[in-house]
């Protein structure tokens, strides 16, 4: 059993080991010097910050990393807020109250869940097109917006709260709307919370539409962004630069997997909405 | 009274969310099944052409060509992150000296994002300088060109593929393991089994139906592989990484030919519909 044990520690370290070393490689070079990548070494001999000078006060082709990385803070910050106004209400109106259509509304929603992303890119394009939103942060942003997973999960949730918590509100004189906002959304914090994460991660590291929906650098959200730096040709000269670019971007989604890795894991359990 | 204002309530509360469902995703699906029987160039319809688009899609040799790269990738991805997802899970469940830090390191992957795993990935298998010829060399095995090889580069595709979506897999299959009652473990040991056999003869049955989700789940994300490949290969070298989305890409957004990229998404989505709804039918039949 001891040997058993044992053995399951050195699997999972080497695992480990081979899972973290890409992310480890690309922080040590992303401040080398970029003669260092071409050495072949596994470790930096010669530390900078040229790299990090160069992401964030250059702009090349224009290409501005701190444009990037502006763009995709708003777009997470109003997709999160819109995800959470559109979702709490719904959710709790799909769970606990009867209304016409309610059942065909949310099978259609279960539905979509199951398709591609890559289905409607093209005619989502041309609806933006035509709308006059190509290259442009809302366009970027309305697409996410009524998204599956928080409905699902706030869903689930709503409907397990016992029926007695509303009645013994009502008794009390509560009408429908104050039972909803003043003690189902508070009882639904931890849900709300995990959708946040959730749907934040979702925002900044999304990739599909954001690649299809803007072509000038800068209307681009960040992983946009360095998929087109990485299609310059100088790219693999500059590796330093580009690995640079690339943590920078990552910094704050490795922080918040660093303080919320628990909602994020619940997020993702099948029990909480992934079916 | 009371009644009267309650009723309206529902509608105020899911109507915008319901609003914007239409109009982005309903209204957008329906379109894209409207458009693929058009000729749509960038300015909008040309001519109504009927099933056109599709039939001329399966006489063509470069989807055939992209519907086997994808199989191809499908064939690699999903067995091999079924395995070592599994393997992961079951490694990781019980408590264990720095369990915590080891859960880590399989879950950061979730939070990069595509282009920068691609650009990583891109880096350390360059030829001679990236760390994984660098790596060969130390055991004395021969660099290649990874993503210039046809036969290496869609192969190369999935490992990273594997290194992004690993850890969503590995937390959907502990969900699954913590519902397995521990009793059941003791018993086996009682009798006199070994931890080999409680896998195949415990955790694996019980697990069958979270198994299936990310069996589901796997084929469905091999079916939709773009960034990675976009990023690293652009489909080469000589269209042996060209999968089907990238084909919808090109077309879509190279060539302008909407209608018949919009048929290419249909054709995607029907072959996942297909394949989720085979597994469903098989592995409720075993169960």
């Amino acid at each position: 059993m001891r040997n058993a044990q044992i053995l399951r520690w050195i699997v999972l370290c080497v695992l480990a080991l081979l899972w973290i070393v890409p992310l480890v490689a690309l922080v040590l070079f992303s401040f080398a010097p970029p003669a260092e990548v071409l050495k072949g070494v596994f470790v930096p001999g010669e530390w900078t910050l040229d790299n990090y000078a160069k992401v964030l006060f250059e702009t090349t082709r224009g290409v501005s990393v701190p444009t990037a990385l502006l763009n995709s803070t708003i777009i997470m910050l109003l997709q999160v807020a819109g995800i959470l106004l559109l979702d709490i209400p719904a959710a709790y109106a799909f769970a606990r109250m009867r209304f016409f259509g309610r059942d065909v509304i949310f099978f259609m929603v279960l539905v979509s869940m199951m398709m591609p992303g890559i289905l409607d890119v093209i005619s989502l394009y041309d609806l933006m097109a035509n709308l006059g939103l190509v290259n442009t942060l809302a366009g970027v942003i309305l697409p996410g917006l009524p998204r599956v997973i928080g409905l699902f999960i706030l869903r689930q949730f709503f409907m397990e709260v016992p029926k007695e918590m509303e009645d013994a509100a009502k008794m009390d004189g509560a009408t429908d709307f104050q039972v909803f906002t003043r003690i189902m959304i508070p009882l639904a914090m931890p849900s709300i919370i995990t959708i946040t994460v959730i749907s934040a991660l979702y925002s900044w590291n999304n990739f599909l539409w954001p690649l299809i929906v803007t072509n000038t650098p800068s209307a681009m959200p960040v992983p946009v962004v360095i998929a087109y730096m990485s299609a310059d040709t100088s790219a693999v000269l500059n590796y330093t630069v580009l690995l640079a670019a690339a943590f920078v971007t990552s910094l704050p989604m490795i922080l918040l997997f660093l303080l919320g890795q628990r909602w994020i894991v619940s997020g993702m359990r099948p029990s909480s909405g992934i079916k | 009274m009371a009644s009267q204002r309650s009723s309206l309530l529902p509608y105020l509360l899911a109507g915008p969310y319901v609003l914007m469902f239409a109009i982005f995703v309903a209204y957008p699906v329906g379109r894209a099944l409207y458009m693929s029987l058009f000729d749509w160039g960038i300015f909008g319809p040309n001519a109504f052409v009927g099933f056109n688009n599709y039939l001329s899609l399966f006489g063509d040799r470069r989807f055939w060509g992209s519907f086997w790269v994808t199989s191809g990738f499908a064939a690699m991805y999903v067995p091999m992150i079924v395995v070592v997802s599994l393997l992961l899970a079951v490694l990781l469940h019980r408590k264990l000296t720095g369990i915590a830090i080891f859960r880590t390191a399989f879950f950061l992957p979730i939070v990069i994002n595509v282009a920068v795993a691609a650009i990583a990935f891109n880096w350390l298998l360059e030829p001679n300088i990236g760390f994984v010829d660098k790596m060969l060399k130390l055991v004395g095995l021969p660099g290649q060109n990874w993503l210039a090889q046809p036969g290496w580069a869609l192969f190369a595709i999935s490992l990273v593929a594997l290194w992004i979506n690993v850890g969503f897999m590995v937390i959907i299959l502990l969900a699954g393991l913590e519902n397995i009652p521990d009793e059941l473990y003791e018993a086996a040991r009682l009798d006199g089994s070994r931890p080999i056999h409680d896998l195949f003869y415990i955790t694996i049955p019980l697990l069958r139906p979270i198994l299936l989700i990310v069996i589901v789940l796997s084929i469905v994300h091999a079916f939709q592989v773009f960034g990675e490949v976009l990023i690293m290969t652009q489909g080469g070298p000589f269209g042996s990484t060209t999968v089907m989305t990238m084909l919808l890409y090109e077309e879509g957004f190279e060539r302008f030919a909407l209608g018949r990229a919009a048929a290419i998404g249909v054709v995607i989505t029907i072959i996942i519909a297909t394949l989720s709804f085979i597994q469903f039918r098989f592995f409720r039949r075993q169960v």
